[in-house]
């Protein structure tokens, strides 16, 4: 039933990056598709009544270790993906000073 | 940030607070093998000491205390540290990257290649933040 | 109706059909391939000595990955300040211009 849920964040942020108008608006429907990705993937290897997969003495069901270390990665990534996208929001509205992608298009025409 | 709109309660909380969250992103970038942490998490840690300093007291202060051009000297030197340890498995007879000490997971300072490995991806990517947060403040 | 509600309704649409597609190829329990985790849980600790299985999949089996990513953090850093810096493009521009 979780995995429903996660699908479920995953459109929202899909909907937010296409129906909204502002540039930072799109930027956070990306960071909740990147947040999303890493739910369902958490959400894979676990299952209930395991812990961290810390190897002390005793602990023997524990939760799958390959998931959680390949989101390390995602989130590195998604980190890079929203400053970059950050950097060119602010460069866009050095140049045009607004951040309405309607307006954005129509000031790129008149040039 | 103008002089008169310091207010001196954010300031000197956050210059008593700076030094005990450095002091614990270096304690997750060193005990990563053996409790939850690990080099990334404890870098970004760092990173965010920094960028507290940079809030509460303005970045022209912070700039002198921690140069832009050394933070880069940092990430650049360590990204070659990373290379380095991987040739370095090379040289000793194994695979690219593989481990080059000898050590016990139970010793708390482990001297093995995954402190290293954590140590360097900690440093690198704390300056990484830093740099990205410089450049959005610069005017 | 205005321009832009239908607009709104055409996105809706379209996300709905894509939710369908996903939902018809997914089976939450479906039997997974563990074979690699068994061996990482298993003989992790004593392959690359450390207690901690994440970290020792992240620099240990997989480090090659990690240095792709640090490496993907420093072209993020390096076009952040090129594209932010003050005289960044001036600089490229005569660089290029005196070639």
């Amino acid at each position: 039933m979780e995995f429903y849920l996660a699908f479920l964040i995953l459109f929202i942020g899909v909907w937010g990056m296409v129906s909204k108008e502002n540039v930072i608006k799109k930027i956070i429907g990306l960071n909740i598709t990147n947040s999303a990705v890493i739910l369902f993937f958490i959400l894979v290897g676990h299952h209930y009544g395991s812990t961290a997969p810390i190897m002390e003495k005793g602990v023997k069901d524990v939760v799958d270790p390959l998931p959680q270390a390949l989101m390390i990665t995602t989130i590195v990534i998604g980190i890079c993906l929203t400053s970059l996208a950050l950097a060119l929001a602010l460069k866009i509205y050095r140049k045009y000073n607004t951040l309405n992608i309607s307006r954005i298009e129509k000031l790129a025409k008149d040039e | 940030m103008e002089k008169e709109d310091k207010s001196e309660i954010v300031s000197i909380t956050s210059r008593k607070l700076v030094p005990y969250i450095l002091l614990f992103g270096l304690y997750l970038i060193s005990y990563g093998h053996f409790s939850p942490g690990g080099g990334f998490q404890g870098g970004v840690v760092l990173g965010a000491g920094i960028i507290l300093l940079c809030l509460s007291r303005g970045i022209s202060s912070t700039e002198i205390n921690f140069p832009p051009r050394k933070i880069t000297f940092l990430e650049i030197s360590m990204i070659t540290a990373f290379i380095l340890l991987g040739i370095a498995g090379l040289i000793m007879g194994g695979s690219f990257l593989s481990n080059i000490l000898p050590g016990k997971a139970e010793e708390v300072p482990t001297p093995g290649f995954i402190f290293l490995l954590d140590l360097v991806i900690g440093l690198k990517a704390g300056a990484g933040i830093i740099l990205i947060f410089y450049s959005f403040l610069a005017k | 109706m205005n321009k832009k509600g239908i607009r709104n309704i055409l996105i809706l649409i379209i996300i709905m059909l894509l939710g369908i597609i996903f939902f018809s190829g997914f089976h939450p329990h479906y039997p997974l391939n563990l074979r690699v985790s068994e061996h990482y849980i298993t003989k992790g600790e004593k392959e690359t000595g450390a207690i901690n299985i994440v970290s020792s999949i992240y620099l240990g089996y997989r480090a090659f990955d990690t240095l792709g990513e640090t490496i993907a953090l420093l072209v993020t850093v390096s076009s952040i300040v090129f594209l932010l810096e003050k005289g960044g493009e001036k600089y490229w521009k005569k660089k290029i211009n005196q070639k």
